[in-house]
C-alpha cells in the first residue's frame, strides 16, 4: 500500500499542476455569448421578378440578406411586380413599407426609375435607394450604380482580341443608360484593339422572353458574329447554351459566373456584384450620409469584376487583357465619354 | 592468503552507457534538461508568436491612424462641397450670391485653392481664387466635366504638383442643382494636399520608419521627409507590394523590400474617401528588435535555468553514483580476494547503511577465510599421516601377496603330481576288456584341485574285484590315501582274501595307521564289489548302487548298513556286512561318487540321483561305454561352465547277455 501511494501522490500534484496552468491559460472566465438583438435598422427591397431567378432578383435578394447579416437588420422584400400594374403595385408596397417605419427601400432595377421620384417624394421620412444609374432627386431618392463603361469596355477589348470574323456583338435586355453606356463603350474598346471591327449592339427590351434572347443569338451568330456578350437574365442563360451549339461561336457571360453553361465556349463573365452594391447604400443610410444623388462603383471596389478565363483564352491575349484592365483602374487610360450621360431631368420611359 | 575465485572467463563488465552510475547522472540530467527545453521553447514560441502579432497590430493601427487622419481631412472639405451640391437651385443663384459662398467656403479651410461653379456649358460661372491666380478656362471637354455633369458622378482628379506652389494639388468635383433638384452646373475644388506632408511626417513609426500616402493611379503623392524639397510625383508601380495591393486587395501587412530598399514590415490602411493608401513601413531590424531582445533574454534565463538544474540534478546524482562507486570498487577488490577492503560512505542514508553493512559482510568473511585456512591445515596433515600408514599396510600386503603366490605355485605342483598318480593307477582298457562276463567302462575326471576319487578294476584267479571309493578333502594328502586304499586292495587280492569283513578291516586299519602317522583328519567311504559265477557281493559304505534291470526298472541299493567310513575308528569288523547281486544277461550295474549326483549347474541346482537314474533308463539297451558317455555328457552339460569342485567318478557295469566262451573274439 505503502508503495503505491508515494507514485500517486506525485502524479496527483502533477495533474493538478497541468490542470492549474491549463485554467491560467484559458481565462477564468468564458466569453460572454450575447444574443443578437435587432439594431432596428428596418430596409425592404422591391423585385421586378421572382427572388429565385438566379440572376438579377436573387442577386437583389441576396443583397438583402448581406444587409441583414452586416447590420442586424430588419428586412423585408416584395417580389414579381413587373407588369402592366407595375407602378400601382410598387406605390402600395412602398406605402407599406414607409408607413411601417422602414429606413431604406430599395427599387431593385432600371423598371423603377420613372415612378421612384414621386414616390420618394411621398414619403420623406424614406431613404430611396435605385440600382441603376440616376441622378437622384437630390433629396431622400438616390442610386447606386456600377461602372458599366469599365466592364463594357474590357468585355470590348476581349471580344476584339478573340474574335475571327472580326464580328462581334452585344446583347442586353433593355437600353437602359447604364446598358447603352455598357454597349457604346464594348464597341470603343473592341475598336482600340481592332478599328475596323464590326460591332452591332442589340436590346431585347425583355427581360422575360426567352425565345427572342435566343432568336437574336442565333440570328447574330449565322451572320457571322462569332463572339456575344449576353446580358439577359434567365433567357441569356437558354441563348448561351443554344448559340454556343453552332461551332466556334464565344460568348461573354453577365451578371453571374456563366462558365457552367456552356463549358470551353463562355470566354469569362461579368460579375456585378449586386449584394455588395446594396450593401454600400445601405451603409450609406446607415451613417445618414445617403443622399439624393448618384454613387457608382466598378473593378477598383471590387463591386465590378471578371470571373478567370479558365484556359479559354490564350495567354498572350490575357495578358493584353489585363494591361488594359490595370490602366483602367490606375486612370492611366480615361475611357470617360458623354456616351451613357444623365440628362438633369429624369428620362421618362 | 586464499586463492580468489574465478568467474567465468567472459567477466562481466560495466558497459559505461548502461552502468546505472551514467544512467543517474545524466539520464537525470537528460530528463531536467529536455523538460525545461520542450517548455521553455514552447513558451518562448508562444510569446514570440504574441509579440510578433502585437507588432503587426501596431503597424496596422500605426496606418490606420494616419489613413483616417487623412480621411477626416479630406472628409472635411468634401462634405462642405457636398452640402453645397445639396442645396436647391444653387445654379440658379445670382453670380454675387455664388461667389459670396463660395468665399465663405473658401474661408472655412486653408486648403482651398480655387473654387468655383461651371454652367452647363463648361464655362466658369464664379470662382474665387483666395491666395490669387488666375482664373481656370472653360472645360466642357474635360473628364472632370464630363463625369460630373453628364454622368452625375462626385469627381476627383488626379493628383498634380502645382508649378507655382511646388505642392501637390488635386481637384474635387460634384454636380450642383437647378430650383428643380436638376444637374444643371458643376462646383469644383483645387485643394492644396500640404497638408499629407504633415500627416506624413506627423506620424510616429518608430526610430526608423516612415509613412507615404499613394494615390489611386500607383503614385508617391506624399512621404515623410519631404517638405521643402521640390515635390516630385513618383511612380510607385514598380513596389511590388502596392502592385498586389491595388490590384487584389489581398493583403493589408506583409515583409517586403520596401521604399528604400530594406527589408521592411509594412501596413496598408485606404483613404476610403479618394482610393488612396497610406502605407506604413518600418524596417523590420527595428519592428522585430523588441521580438529579438526578448526572444534572447528568454533564451538566455531557459540556458542559463538548464545550467543550473543540471547542475544541481548532477549534484544530486553524485550523491548516489559517488558511494555507490565505492561500492563496486570494493566489491570488485573483495572479488580479487583483497578481503581487508572497507568502503567510506559517511552518509546517513539508505547508501550509509549498505556501505555499514559491507564492511561487516567483509570482516566476516575475512574471519571465515582464516578459520577455513587453519582447518585446512589440519586436514592436510591428518591426510599426510593416514598416507602413509596407508603406504604401509601396501607393503605388507605386496609381501603377503609375494608369499601368497609362491605358495599357490608350489600347490599347483603338488596337484599336478596328485593327478598324475591318480590317473597313473586308474585300469587300462585292456585289463577292463579281459573280463570274459562283464562289460565294464571307468571313467574318472578330477576336480580342478584334485579330490581323493578311487576306483579299481582287478582279476585274480578267477575273481573279479571291483572297488570305489571317495576320500575326504582335495589335493596331495587325500591323493596319497587314495593310493594307500589302492594298494590294500590289491594286497587282500593278491593274499586271496575273500572274506569281505576281514577286507574292509584291515583296509580301515592301513588307512586307520597311516593317516594318525599323518596327523590327517583324512576318511573316505569305499565299497567292495566281488563277481564270482555270476554273483556280485557288495560290501562297505558308499553311495547307493544303481541296478538297471532289463524291464527298465532301477533298483537302489542302500549300502550305509555295510560298512562304516574308513580311517576313524581303528576297526570297523563289526560295522561291515554284505549282500549278494544277481545280475542277468544285459543287465546293468552303475557306481558312482558323489562328484556325479552333487554336481552342481550356475543355478546352484544339484545334478542328483534322478536325473542319473533317468539318463540310465533312457539308453538301457546300450552298452557300459555308450552307457558312461551318456551320463559323463549329460553331466557336463548340466554343468556347463561351472567349475568342478569335486573328482567325477563313475563305473558302469555290464552283464554280458551270453556266457563267456560265446563271445565274440
Amino acid at each position: 500500500m505503502k508503495k503505491l501511494v508515494r507514485p500517486l501522490t506525485w502524479w496527483l500534484v502533477g495533474v493538478a499542476v497541468f490542470l492549474l496552468n491549463g485554467c491560467w491559460l484559458m481565462g477564468e472566465t468564458p466569453p460572454l455569448e450575447l444574443t443578437t438583438t435587432r439594431s432596428g435598422f428596418k430596409v425592404a427591397l422591391l423585385l421586378p421578378g421572382p427572388a429565385t431567378d438566379k440572376a438579377w432578383n436573387q442577386a437583389g435578394y441576396e443583397g438583402l440578406k448581406l444587409i441583414e447579416q452586416e447590420f442586424s437588420a430588419e428586412t423585408a422584400f416584395v417580389e414579381q411586380l413587373e407588369g402592366p400594374d407595375l407602378a400601382t403595385r410598387t406605390r402600395e408596397a412602398a406605402r407599406r413599407f414607409a408607413g411601417s417605419g422602414f429606413d431604406l427601400v430599395i427599387l431593385h432595377g432600371g423598371e423603377f426609375v420613372p415612378i421612384a421620384e414621386s414616390i420618394a417624394q411621398e414619403f420623406p421620412r424614406t431613404r430611396f435607394a435605385l440600382t441603376g444609374t440616376y441622378a437622384g432627386n437630390n433629396s431622400n431618392l438616390g442610386a447606386v450604380a456600377f461602372r458599366f463603361e469599365e466592364s463594357g469596355y474590357l468585355s470590348g477589348v476581349l471580344a476584339a482580341l478573340r474574335s475571327r470574323t472580326n464580328k462581334v456583338a452585344y446583347i442586353a435586355g433593355f437600353d437602359y443608360p447604364s446598358y447603352v453606356e455598357e454597349g457604346k463603350l464594348f464597341e470603343i474598346g473592341a475598336k482600340s484593339i481592332k478599328p475596323d471591327i464590326e460591332v452591332k449592339i442589340s436590346y431585347l427590351q425583355t427581360w422575360f422572353d426567352p425565345n427572342k434572347a435566343r432568336d437574336t443569338a442565333l440570328g447574330l451568330a449565322r451572320e457571322g458574329f462569332d463572339i456575344l456578350l449576353i446580358n439577359a437574365d434567365a433567357p441569356g442563360l437558354r441563348a448561351i447554351r443554344e448559340v454556343t451549339q453552332l461551332p466556334d461561336v464565344y460568348v461573354i457571360g453577365h451578371n453571374q459566373d456563366q462558365y457552367d453553361v456552356a463549358p470551353g465556349r463562355v470566354l469569362t463573365s461579368v460579375i456585378d456584384n449586386v449584394p455588395l452594391l446594396l450593401l454600400k447604400a445601405a451603409t450609406l443610410v446607415q451613417l445618414g450620409r445617403w443622399e439624393g444623388k448618384q454613387y457608382k462603383f466598378g473593378m477598383r471596389e471590387d463591386i465590378l469584376r471578371f470571373t478567370p478565363f479558365r484556359g479559354a483564352v490564350p495567354p498572350a491575349d490575357e495578358a493584353r487583357f489585363q494591361k488594359v484592365r490595370t490602366e483602367i483602374l490606375t486612370g492611366a487610360l480615361n475611357i470617360s465619354t458623354e456616351i451613357g450621360a444623365l440628362p438633369g431631368e429624369v428620362r421618362e420611359n | 592468503m586464499p586463492q580468489p575465485v574465478q568467474l567465468s572467463p567472459s567477466e562481466v563488465s560495466i558497459n559505461p552507457w548502461s552502468s546505472i552510475a551514467s544512467q543517474l547522472r545524466f539520464g537525470l540530467v537528460v530528463i531536467v534538461a529536455l523538460t525545461l527545453l520542450v517548455t521553455g521553447s514552447l513558451l518562448i514560441y508562444s510569446s514570440f508568436q504574441t509579440l510578433i502579432q502585437e507588432t503587426n497590430s501596431l503597424q496596422r493601427e500605426r496606418s490606420r491612424v494616419a489613413a483616417e487622419t487623412i480621411d477626416a481631412y479630406l472628409d472635411d472639405l468634401l462634405r462642405k462641397l457636398n452640402y453645397l451640391a445639396r442645396v436647391r437651385g444653387l445654379t440658379d443663384l445670382p453670380a454675387e450670391t455664388k461667389q459670396t459662398m463660395l468665399e465663405g467656403l473658401a474661408r472655412h479651410n486653408q486648403a482651398y485653392e480655387l473654387i468655383a461653379v461651371l454652367d452647363r456649358e463648361g464655362n466658369v460661372q464664379s470662382s474665387v481664387n483666395p491666395y490669387g491666380g488666375a482664373k481656370p478656362g472653360p472645360m466642357r471637354n474635360s473628364s472632370l466635366f464630363i463625369r460630373t455633369f453628364f454622368k452625375h458622378e462626385d469627381f476627383v482628379a488626379d493628383v498634380t504638383i502645382d508649378p507655382d506652389l511646388n505642392q501637390p494639388v488635386t481637384t474635387f468635383a460634384v454636380p450642383i442643382r437647378n430650383a428643380q433638384d436638376s444637374v444643371d452646373g458643376v462646383l469644383l475644388a483645387r485643394i492644396n494636399l500640404k497638408f499629407l506632408n504633415f500627416v506624413t511626417s506627423q506620424t510616429e513609426v518608430g526610430r526608423t520608419g516612415y509613412t507615404y500616402v499613394v494615390d489611386a493611379r500607383n503614385r508617391l503623392i506624399s512621404r515623410k521627409g519631404t517638405t521643402g524639397q521640390t515635390v516630385q510625383l513618383e511612380d510607385g508601380s514598380r513596389l511590388a507590394f502596392l502592385q498586389d495591393l491595388t490590384i487584389t486587395k489581398a493583403r493589408s501587412l506583409a515583409v517586403y523590400h520596401g521604399l528604400y530598399g530594406a527589408e521592411v514590415l509594412g501596413a496598408v490602411a485606404p483613404v476610403r474617401n479618394l482610393n488612396w493608401l497610406v502605407v506604413v513601413e518600418l524596417p523590420t531590424a527595428e519592428a522585430y528588435a523588441p521580438v529579438r531582445r526578448q526572444i534572447f533574454t528568454m533564451g538566455l534565463s531557459l540556458l542559463v535555468v538548464v545550467i543550473g538544474a543540471t547542475g544541481v540534478g548532477f549534484l544530486f546524482a553524485q550523491r548516489v553514483v559517488v558511494p555507490f562507486q565505492r561500492l563496486t570498487s570494493a566489491a570488485q577488490r573483495i572479488r580479487d580476494g583483497n578481503l581487508e577492503v572497507q568502503v567510506h560512505i559517511p552518509d546517513r542514508n539508505e547508501l550509509g547503511v549498505l556501505g555499514q553493512a559491507f564492511n561487516t559482510m567483509a570482516a566476516q568473511l575475512q574471519a571465515s577465510f582464516q578459520a577455513l585456512e587453519q582447518i585446512n591445515e589440519d586436514l592436510e596433515a591428518r591426510v599426510a599421516s593416514r598416507t602413509a600408514e596407508l603406504q604401509a599396510a601396501f607393503q605388507e600386503i605386496e609381501t603377503l601377496n609375494q608369499q601368497l603366490k609362491a605358495e599357490n605355485l608350489r600347490m599347483g605342483a603338488e596337484l599336478e603330481v596328485t593327478r598324475q598318480l591318480q590317473q597313473m593307477l586308474l585300469p587300462r582298457e585292456a585289463e577292463l576288456q579281459n573280463i570274459a562276463d562283464l562289460d565294464i567302462a571307468g571313467f574318472m575326471a578330477p576336480a580342478d584341485e584334485v579330490g581323493g576319487d578311487y576306483y579299481d578294476v582287478l582279476q585274480h584267479n578267477g575273481r573279479i574285484k571291483i572297488g570305489i571309493g571317495d576320500v575326504t578333502g582335495h589335493g596331495l594328502e587325500s591323493g596319497v590315501v587314495m593310493m594307500m586304499a589302492q594298494t590294500a586292495v590289491r594286497t587282500l587280492l593278491a593274499n586271496d582274501e575273500t572274506d569281505p569283513v576281514k577286507c574292509m578291516n584291515t583296509i580301515n586299519r592301513v588307512i586307520y595307521e597311516n593317516t594318525r602317522r599323518m596327523r590327517s583328519a583324512r576318511n573316505m567311504t569305499f565299497a567292495l564289489l566281488e563277481y564270482e559265477a555270476g554273483v556280485f557281493r557288495l560290501s562297505g559304505q558308499h553311495e547307493d548302487v544303481l541296478v538297471l534291470r532289463t524291464s527298465g526298472q532301477i533298483e537302489r541299493i542302500d549300502t550305509f548298513e555295510l560298512g562304516f567310513p574308513l580311517g576313524i575308528e581303528p576297526d570297523i569288523s563289526q560295522f561291515v556286512a554284505q549282500i549278494d547281486i544277481e545280475l542277468a544277461g544285459g543287465e546293468v550295474l552303475v557306481m558312482y561318487t558323489d562328484g556325479i549326483t552333487e554336481a552342481v549347474n550356475p543355478d546352484q541346482e544339484q545334478y542328483g540321483i534322478d536325473r542319473l537314474c533317468a539318463v540310465l533308463t533312457a539308453h538301457r539297451g546300450a552298452s557300459a561305454t555308450d552307457l558312461q558317455h551318456r551320463v559323463v555328457e549329460d553331466v557336463k552339460a548340466f554343468i556347463g561352465s561351472q567349475k568342478i569342485f569335486d573328482d567325477l567318478t563313475l563305473l558302469v557295469i555290464k552283464k554280458k547277455p551270453f556266457p563267456p566262451h560265446a563271445s565274440p573274439p
